[in-house]
């Protein structure tokens, strides 16, 4: 199979630039041992606590997605390793996939650290924990990887990728903490793969709409990225 | 495959890059494509690699999966060793096996054994560490090993020493010699022709293919005509 020499190579990649865990493993740690700080090694309504991890196990999702799909894609086109290595794979489908399993092992060791931590710290049941944060990455992560393909399709250049998926990580941020309108999940990931842990572990507050409104929304990220699959670009823009 | 009467101009550009341009890739030659820098033989590379969108007739075209394309300075990972750049190149492209990948497998590619002690050399070397011009010949006995149909070589001598130049010419060299492949091979260096006994050599000036001759007579027809990249060919080659 040459996806795997692929994964490998993009998984060197990742671990190289060590600085992203800081955003995607130390912000989630930082802010459930402050925001949690008081239930910290006492017996605690557990309820609480797991949905504060399973917010940032969304968030986790949400970042390696960001970080991983479309963006890289357009930095991987910029440097023309996409149209190198589209000649040598043979099909940009084998790229893709590469890059969706390197970032989901890393998400999975991720979401292990911040499960295995929030158990010590909090008394929580850790194999609930660790079956429960698995099959919200399972299901949450495919849709939402999908979904920021669309940044591959659209002309813009690496200089511009940077500071606009960290403008639109704080946005999903902001309007997830205000939880300013259910819909907005739509345009919301950190929403979506949050409700998705609502409906899987929290079956009092389940409500018929919410799991259409669910199902609607996965399939139009997977629609995205599928019409993004259609329209990808190889070309780097600097040279036309 | 053949292409025949191609216009083509970059979206936000007025200038033509391709006037009623017409090329035939005679299967299992080499064909030089000489030009000064900016006439577009790397946009003429895309246009065979399908690459892009034109509207002129391409007869018995060539599926992308059965091309390589060699792509100029791709930055790859400072930090991977030889070994690890072969498995990403030749395992990516799923024609090997990581356990079938050594130093001794490039041996059919060269007559002389110091290029073989020198494989074995950047083997275990990190990719940062090697010259530019390691890096580039070594990337390039990686894709002589892979088996495609068409092989595309952007420059691949540019930057290099006259003495690593040589061997890449060779390597590239093999490929029509004993495997029959049909390669095209864009430079303006012209003592690269010289390790070459049976090509064609095509010479690109203002959108147009003005020379179309074998390795016999093209020397003969640039001397005939009087543009004036003919008269700088004429000069570099008497030169070299």
């Amino acid at each position: 199979m040459n996806t795997f020499p692929l994964v490998k190579h993009f998984l060197r990649v990742m671990m190289y630039y060590k600085i992203n865990l800081i955003f995607t493993l130390g912000v989630p740690i930082g802010s459930i041992i402050y925001t949690m700080r008081p239930f910290i090694f006492h017996t605690s309504d557990q309820q609480i606590v797991q949905n504060h991890v399973f917010y940032w196990i969304s968030y986790m999702v949400v970042l390696y997605a960001i970080i991983n799909s479309g963006p890289s894609l357009v930095v991987l086109r910029e440097d023309q390793f996409l149209k190198m290595f589209l000649f040598i794979s043979g099909n940009v489908c084998s790229i893709i996939y590469a890059k969706y399993i390197s970032q989901f092992i890393l998400l999975t060791l991720s979401v292990l650290i911040l499960d295995i931590l929030s158990c010590f710290l909090f008394d929580l049941p850790i194999i609930k924990l660790l079956i429960q944060s698995f099959l919200l990455i399972i299901l949450s992560s495919p849709p939402i990887f999908f979904l920021f393909l669309f940044f591959a399709a659209l002309r813009l250049r690496q200089e511009t990728m940077i500071p606009l998926t960290n403008i639109l990580i704080f946005c999903f941020i902001f309007m997830s903490v205000n939880q300013i309108n259910r819909a907005l999940s739509f345009i919301n990931p950190i929403d979506y793969a949050f409700q998705i842990a609502r409906f899987l572990f929290d079956g009092t507050s389940i409500h018929g709409f919410q799991i259409w409104l669910s199902i609607t929304i996965t399939c139009f990220y997977l629609f995205i990225g599928l019409f993004s699959l259609k329209k990808i670009q190889f070309l780097p823009i600097f040279r036309n | 495959m053949k292409i025949e009467h191609l216009n083509f101009r970059y979206r936000q550009n007025d200038r033509l890059i391709f006037d009623d341009l017409s090329f035939n890739l005679v299967q299992g030659k080499t064909h030089f494509l000489l030009g000064m820098n900016g006439e577009g033989k790397s946009t003429l590379l895309d246009a065979f690699a399908g690459l892009l969108n034109v509207d002129a007739a391409i007869l018995n075209p060539i599926q992308r999966n059965e091309i390589l394309y060699q792509i100029q300075g791709v930055p790859i990972l400072s930090t991977i060793k030889g070994k690890d750049l072969a498995e990403l190149i030749l395992c990516g492209s799923g024609q090997y096996r990581s356990g079938d990948l050594s130093p001794e497998m490039c041996s059919e590619l060269f007559d002389d054994p110091s290029a073989l002690r020198k494989i074995t050399y950047l083997w275990d070397m990190q990719y940062g560490k090697m010259s530019p011009g390691e890096r580039r010949w070594l990337t390039i006995v990686l894709y002589c090993l892979i088996d495609k149909s068409l092989y595309l070589f952007d420059e691949p001598t540019a930057g290099v020493d006259l003495y690593s130049g040589m061997q890449i010419a060779q390597s590239i060299r093999r490929l029509q010699e004993r495997r029959g492949k049909t390669v095209v091979y864009a430079t303006h260096q012209l003592q690269d022709l010289k390790w070459f006994e049976d090509y064609q050599v095509h010479v690109l000036d203002k959108g147009k293919i003005i020379i179309d001759e074998n390795e016999r007579h093209w020397i003969q027809a640039c001397r005939e005509n009087k543009m004036p990249i003919c008269v700088r060919i004429i000069d570099e080659w008497e030169m070299s």
